[in-house]
């Protein structure tokens, strides 16, 4: 095997390894992203029904009856 | 040089030896242990508590839902310096830092203490941010009644664990509740998520109950229930509005009642629903069911004539009847003895009846049973097998006494004349709804197993007698210019709780009825119990419970006919 040969293998598999991990951690990092936003949406989502609840408050008959006496 | 080699070979054979074992024993013996202990250190499971379901009225409007809140908590002993600590919260909650420093110094539990719950995002926010090291917040779901104690005696409430403890909170917890979801994680050595496993258990949110309850409806019943409850210092008062056709519940309303967000606060006795729970001698409002049971029977004809006695009635086996008020009626017919509530009349039609006949009535007229609402709790009432009965019982119990029945049974039974003789179950739980939407029970109207009296016979006790009750008879504080009424009115005595025989200064006043006459679309019971006598504003179900009646009928109506 000429050196030229081993010298490219090696850098071959280095940079197959290197690819590798470089893979893994974006898959990290799009999980940790995407979960991110699973989170904030589910915030959302209960920040609106928080809303939506406090706007029941003020408007049922009950409430809208006391304001009028 | 020889025994030296044997020496070594066995050494190196037993080293071998106890090595295999070795493997053996992790590989074989502990490999539950190690792919356990494996399975922790590269996954996190986070479980997910389901979102109990909601409960709507009958147009849509939110009587009970859960959402997030978050809360703010400190583990004392992870805290180095809990002044640090306090001073960080105090910026970012505007809570006295020194009250957190107590919280954290005086806690019980060195794992946990809660400082503060309902925080809002940017708190939340602000609080991740500054990593505060010991301070943590906690999600937990919380239950929400918009309309307070308008509904509380419907939807009920739930305890800390988010389970049912009354009202179809309790009912349906099963539905409402849901069920708890994992979500398996992998992570890597520093715990932090690289990727999911498919979940084992999908978290499932609770299913959500429409209720056939107007909240609009329930609140024209309140309101004027309450206003005469506190101008007559009442004991309690029930107010039912129902749906003589379905048996569905419009309105259900028992006063006093309390705040389901805040029921600790509350006497227990401000839980229980009185229109379902409590049995009371009904009096004067049973008469119509009587005279339609007799009619039914033919015992006695429409246009007879009975003679009252002229206000008071002996006879043998039973002590002296005598009119409400002290009236001395004489001749009257059968439509009369209702129009004018005459004690003496139905005891003659209950002597004619005789036991069993007024008996089986009854008992088909569902006294006695529960009427099968989906509520909790609900009471049997009270009659007493024809075996157990005095002399006198058939002369009392047409007219309501020795009988005892919840407000829920006399309106039902009310429903049953109004609609033509067919028995109707009352619901309040019109639809239970999953969490996607689908329909997964639908309360349809109930095939009837038949008439229980024949529909000529409710249809004349309906528009021939208690429309007279309203226009010329004791009613008449219930008459409507806009609407035919019919009802009957009742002053019930209460049974002693000490002595034998009757409270001579404590009333039950009622009234039940509906409207328009020629096509019901409403049945409405009031019930007032012990309204002060000594006031001198009356205690009658004609002067008390009428007026009630009458706002929330003509309201009702002109509501449901605002198109």
């Amino acid at each position: 095997m000429s050196r030229a040969r081993l010298i490219f293998i090696v850098f071959y598999l280095t940079t197959l390894l290197i690819a590798a991990a470089g893979l893994r951690i974006s898959a990290s990092r799009l999980f940790y992203k995407f979960n991110k936003a699973v989170v904030t949406q589910n915030r959302l989502r209960q920040t609106l029904w928080q809303k939506q609840l406090e706007l029941q408050n003020l408007t049922n008959p009950h409430a809208v009856s006391e304001r009028m006496e | 040089m020889r025994n030296r080699t044997i020496i070594i070979s066995f050494a190196a054979i037993g080293l071998f030896g106890l090595l295999g074992w070795r493997l053996f024993y992790l590989q074989y013996c502990r490999a539950d242990d190690y792919l356990q202990s494996s399975h922790r250190q590269q996954h996190a499971i986070v479980t997910h508590q389901p979102q109990r379901g909601f409960i709507l009225d009958a147009r849509g409007r939110i009587l009970a839902a859960s959402n997030k809140v978050q809360t703010v908590f400190v583990e004392p002993r992870g805290v180095a310096d809990p002044k640090e600590a306090a001073t960080k919260l105090q910026e970012i909650l505007n809570f006295p830092g020194h009250e957190i420093c107590g919280i954290i110094q005086e806690s019980k539990n060195p794992g946990f203490a809660r400082i503060m719950t309902g925080i809002t995002p940017a708190q939340r926010d602000s609080i991740q941010n500054a990593r505060i090291r010991g301070v943590g917040i906690q999600s937990n779901w919380q239950r929400y009644y918009p309309m307070g104690r308008l509904t509380s005696h419907i939807t009920g409430f739930v305890g800390t664990e988010q389970s049912g403890l009354a009202g179809v909170e309790l009912k349906y917890d099963v539905q409402l509740r849901g069920a708890e979801g994992q979500n398996v994680i992998l992570v890597d050595a520093r715990r932090q998520p690289i990727g999911m496993r498919p979940p084992d258990d999908i978290v499932r949110d609770g299913s959500g109950l429409i209720l056939t309850v107007d909240a609009t409806i329930q609140e024209f019943a309140r309101a004027a229930l309450a206003k005469q409850y506190e101008a007559y210092r009442a004991e309690s008062a029930v107010a039912i509005v129902m749906d003589p056709w379905t048996g569905a519940i419009g309105a259900m309303v028992c006063l006093p009642d309390f705040d389901p967000a805040n029921f600790g606060a509350e006497s227990e006795q401000m839980f229980r629903n009185r229109a379902i729970t409590d049995p009371f001698e009904p009096g004067s409002i049973f008469k119509p069911i009587v005279a339609a049971l007799a009619l039914d029977a033919g015992v006695i004809d429409y246009d007879e004539i009975i003679f009252c006695e002229n206000g008071s009635y002996r006879g043998k086996g039973f002590r002296r009847i005598g009119e409400f008020g002290n009236h001395q009626f004489g001749d009257l017919s059968v439509r009369d003895i209702l129009v004018k509530s005459s004690n003496i009349g139905m005891a003659k039609i209950g002597q004619r009846m005789g036991r069993q006949k007024l008996y089986d009535g009854l008992k088909l007229f569902g006294f006695g049973a529960q009427t099968g609402i989906d509520l909790p709790g609900e009471g049997y009432g009270l009659l007493y097998p024809p075996a157990k009965w005095t002399d006198s019982s058939v002369t009392r119990i047409p007219f309501g006494h020795e009988i005892a029945a919840t407000a829920l049974q006399i309106a039902r039974a009310y429903c049953i004349l109004t609609n033509g003789g067919r028995v109707i179950q009352p619901y309040v739980v019109r639809a239970v709804v999953d969490s996607t939407g689908n329909v997964r029970q639908l309360h349809r109207r109930g095939s009837s197993a038949g008439h229980i009296i024949k529909p000529e016979v409710a249809n004349w006790i309906i528009r021939q007698a208690l429309t007279g009750v309203v226009t010329e008879g004791t009613g008449t504080k219930a008459a409507s210019e806009k609407w035919q009424i019919f009802g009957k009115t009742g002053t019930a005595n209460i049974a002693g709780s000490v002595q034998k025989g009757y409270d001579q200064t404590n009333y039950v006043a009622s009234f039940v009825g509906g409207a328009p006459a020629e096509k019901p679309e409403v049945v409405i019971l009031v019930s007032i119990r012990k309204p002060d006598k000594s006031l001198g504003k009356g205690y009658s179900g004609g002067t008390v419970a009428a007026p009630v009646f009458k706002e929330i009928l003509e309201q009702t109506l002109n509501y449901l006919h605002r198109d």
